[in-house]
């Protein structure tokens, strides 16, 4: 499903700008008191409740190694949608909503302010202004919980009956 | 329209479960009884009402199947073919195909006709088995007795110059829309007479629930040849036959022949409850579960913010607690269902698994109209099955070992189902060979699970324990059917995972019990608040076994564990501050620390900061991405708006155990 143009949700962390597609993005919320879950990964701040429901918070600064997350006025959770899973990220600001040419967008390059190429799309270009897109199934280890779910089942698979 | 056709597609899926499981359950009747004429009109009507809806949709494979199925059934229903073991056996294949064929359409596309060569022409051959050539009409389907209401009215009737007949009807047999057929004979007799009764009844007539033909008992002052001339004038007759209804002498008049009447009626009430009931989407279900999750949490928070209020406050309050209450548990009823939605598939499976392994084996099911929360219902299934291909299997001996033991060659599978408090017991016996206490512990001391020295140390109910460990198997030789795939520890982590428990008893040489008690619903639990440091916890209720105020001069330290001396007994104590990772409150030398003292796999005592207080909380799931924080056993809303843990008791004891062993390694 190719576009030729992406609405990306922009915010800062730290001294950067990242952009997520909007379409993967449901609200913007102010910070609000987040309850830790011990021994859940380290980058997840916490749950929050959403009208009703139990929301993880995860914390970019912690999984990216940008030092600690401080809040201030400007500070937000911008709740995400992605694979059925929804959750907030924390985020020092939100900026604006943008719309940026699909051509704009290049794979990103070996290093970017310290991040782990990993978790990145791509690097967007508007004007002189640079972009991090991020790859939310990546952040999220999404790929690393599926791994983990099958190797469950292989173990369990494997234990005989009585 | 697309999305319409999803909707009725689903509907289909649906319904066809529900008659496939009609046919597998009359079908074990049939196996038993052959003669069981309700079982053949059961399996009959629902080989036909597949058919019917197969049908409609577009599904040939599944209508070509049914349709071949359904001429068979009509062999037997017509008394033309009985149900010997080998008819038996390709009934049963062929039901078990038609679920195949199902259950491959509802995943994707429906497959060839073709490829249910295995079974159709031997279907066909038995349905023209012993046919009875076109146009002679030998079998007499009909009851001829009257019951005792329609021979008085016939009695009475007759001095008026009425006289009763039989009329059999038999519809052309390319006859399309045969219902409307049948009502425009009974629009004809309207004036003439008074029909007293149908067979089939009335319904089925309307609904086309019958052959080609159906019988009338029919009160009349014409004639019979007048009778005939009129039916004859309804199209797509081809023949009448009307007998004259001998009356019997009163005396036998009165003798108490209800079954037809009875059995109307029976017909009658069961259609009443039918139109009563809605098939709804789970799901919604849920949300409507999730909204009087969040009424009872905005109600408490009203309270909290209106405590002291006038006393008009106060009884509105009140009068909202009523009705949130009722709400909630009409929404938790709703979501109840019997558990014979489960139990109904296993005697097929118990059925079929002694064949396959040459027992003889009695299988009773009680107490299947007990009910249980919807999620509950879904995902106790697999652990049933689990237990009862284990009492088959390791359970009941091969007849002759049995009788040489003394025993009755055939043994008994039992499931029952009861309520025990604000649980339901759900408990698998099989009077088989019971569990070998020596096995268990050999296999145990083989596969390192336990050294010999524990070994003599343990007590029987901790020997059956073993049996849940991972990794472990008693089963000398694997067979095909249990032996392989899960084993117990599955079985009981499911069972936990649901908030159940349990337990095996057994005697050797007399059989193995296994009992499952499961909470009636998850939603909504009573919980104990308590304080970490600045955190919050809940602690389901039933896990706490009292709350003990210690000071720190009552506890003991043992082997360099904390534990706490309760009259006599002693409690290992876990610090749950610290096992959480939260900040502690800092402990005064000789002040009070209060310990909740809970039991789940094991009895234990959780030091906490403090005391908040107990609470009716709504559990909520972390979602996918934290299902497996451990000790985390979900969380809730507290009327503030804020989220509370719901601690998982024996979570938090492994967590505990896991960090004693790694302090014992690395001291």
């Amino acid at each position: 499903m190719q576009r030729k143009e992406r609405q990306l949700v922009v915010f800062t962390l730290g001294r950067e700008e990242y952009g997520v597609d909007i379409l993967q993005v449901q609200e913007i919320k102010r910070l609000t008191e987040i309850t830790r879950v011990p021994n859940a990964p380290a980058f997840v701040e916490g749950v929050i409740n959403l009208r009703g429901n139990i929301i993880p918070v995860i914390d970019l600064h912690k999984r990216f190694g940008l030092g600690a997350f401080e809040p201030g006025p400007e500070s937000r959770i911008v709740i995400v949608t992605v694979h059925d899973i929804t959750l907030g990220i924390m985020v020092d600001s939100v900026s604006e909503v943008l719309t940026l040419e699909e051509t704009a967008i290049s794979p990103p390059p070996p290093l970017v302010a310290g991040i782990d190429t990993n978790f990145l799309e791509g690097i967007g270009r508007l004007d002189d202004r640079l972009l991090i897109l991020l790859d939310m199934d990546r952040i999220l280890g999404l790929e690393e919980v599926a791994a983990a779910q099958e190797f469950q089942n292989k173990v369990a698979e494997a234990g005989a009956g009585r | 329209m697309a999305n319409d056709f999803a909707r009725y597609r689903e509907v289909f899926f649906a319904e066809a479960e529900e008659h496939l499981q009609e046919l597998n359950e009359g079908l074990l009747t049939l196996e038993k009884d052959p003669t069981a004429q309700d079982a053949i009109n059961t399996v009959f009507r629902a080989a036909h009402t597949i058919k019917g809806m197969a049908a409609t949709m577009g599904f040939q494979t599944i209508t070509a199947l049914t349709h071949r199925l359904e001429d068979v059934l009509d062999r037997v229903r017509s008394g033309v073919l009985t149900v010997t073991p080998e008819l038996s056996d390709l009934l049963f294949r062929a039901v078990d195909r038609l679920e195949e064929v199902l259950s491959v359409t509802q995943a994707s596309d429906e497959p060839p006709v073709a490829s249910l060569e295995d079974i159709l022409p031997e279907l066909s051959r038995w349905a023209e088995m012993n046919k009875v050539p076109e146009g002679i009409q030998t079998v007499e389907p009909f009851a001829t007795d009257l019951s005792a209401f329609e021979a008085r009215v016939i009695q009475e009737a007759e001095p008026q110059g009425f006289s009763a007949f039989f009329v059999t009807i038999y519809l052309a047999p390319d006859c399309v829309m045969k219902s409307v057929r049948a009502f425009l004979v009974f629009k004809k007799l309207e004036g003439k007479g008074e029909v007293l009764r149908a067979e089939p009844p009335v319904e089925d007539l309307e609904e086309e629930k019958f052959g080609d033909s159906f019988r009338l008992l029919v009160l009349t002052r014409e004639t019979p040849d007048a009778l005939e001339a009129l039916l004859n004038g309804v199209s797509d007759v081809a023949r009448v036959e009307i007998r004259p209804v001998a009356l019997k002498t009163s005396a036998e008049a009165r003798t108490p022949d209800a079954m037809p009447s009875r059995r109307a009626n029976g017909k009658e009430k069961q259609r009443h409850l039918s139109t009563q009931t809605v098939r709804i989407d789970i799901q919604r279900l849920d949300s409507l579960m999730n909204l009087v999750g969040e009424l009872v949490i905005t109600k408490t928070r009203l309270e909290q913010l209106l405590s002291g209020s006038s006393s008009e406050v106060e009884e509105t309050l009140k009068a909202l607690t009523r009705v949130a209450g009722g709400l909630q548990d009409a929404v938790m009823k709703a979501r109840m269902v019997p558990l014979a939605q489960v139990f109904s598939r296993f005697p097929r499976m118990v059925r079929d698994l002694a064949r396959e392994l040459g027992r003889q084996v009695e299988f009773v099911i009680e107490g299947e109209d007990t009910e249980l929360d919807r999620s509950v219902i879904d995902e106790i299934g697999d652990p049933l099955v689990h237990l009862l291909r284990n009492a088959v299997d390791h359970g009941i001996e091969p007849p002759a070992v049995r009788e040489r033991r003394g025993k009755e060659a055939t043994g008994h599978v039992r499931l029952s189902a009861c309520y025990e408090g604000n649980h339901v017991l759900i408990a698998v016996e099989d009077d088989g060979e019971g569990i070998d206490c020596q096995a268990v512990l050999a296999k145990a001391e083989e596969r390192g699970l336990i050294t010999a020295q524990e070994a003599k140390a343990l007590s029987e109910k901790e020997i059956y324990r073993l049996l849940f460990m991972p990794g472990f198997s008693t089963a000398a030789r694997i067979t095909d059917v249990s032996g392989r795939g899960v084993g117990l520890d599955v079985v009981q982590s499911k069972i936990e995972s649901l908030g159940g428990s349990i337990e095996v008893t057994s005697r050797p040489g007399q059989g193995t019990r296994f009992a499952i008690r499961l909470p009636l619903t998850l939603a909504i639990i009573q919980a104990l608040l308590i304080k970490c440091g600045n955190e919050t916890y809940a602690l389901p209720l039933e896990n706490v076994e009292e709350i003990q105020v210690a000071s720190t001069s009552d506890l003991k330290k043992v082997r360099g564990r904390d534990v706490l001396l309760l009259r006599g007994e002693v409690v290992p104590l876990v610090n749950l501050g610290t096992l959480l990772g939260g900040e502690t409150a800092e402990r005064d030398e000789g002040g009070e620390i209060p310990v909740v003292v809970v039991r789940g796999a094991e009895r234990a005592g959780l030091v906490v900061d403090g005391l908040v207080g107990q609470r009716e909380i709504v559990i909520k799931s972390l979602g996918r991405f934290l299902a497996n924080v451990p000790g985390i056993a979900g969380a809730t809303i507290l009327g503030d708006g804020r989220v509370v843990l719901i601690l998982d008791t024996d979570g938090v004891l492994g967590l505990a155990e896991n960090q004693m062993d790694r302090r014992r390694i690395a001291s």
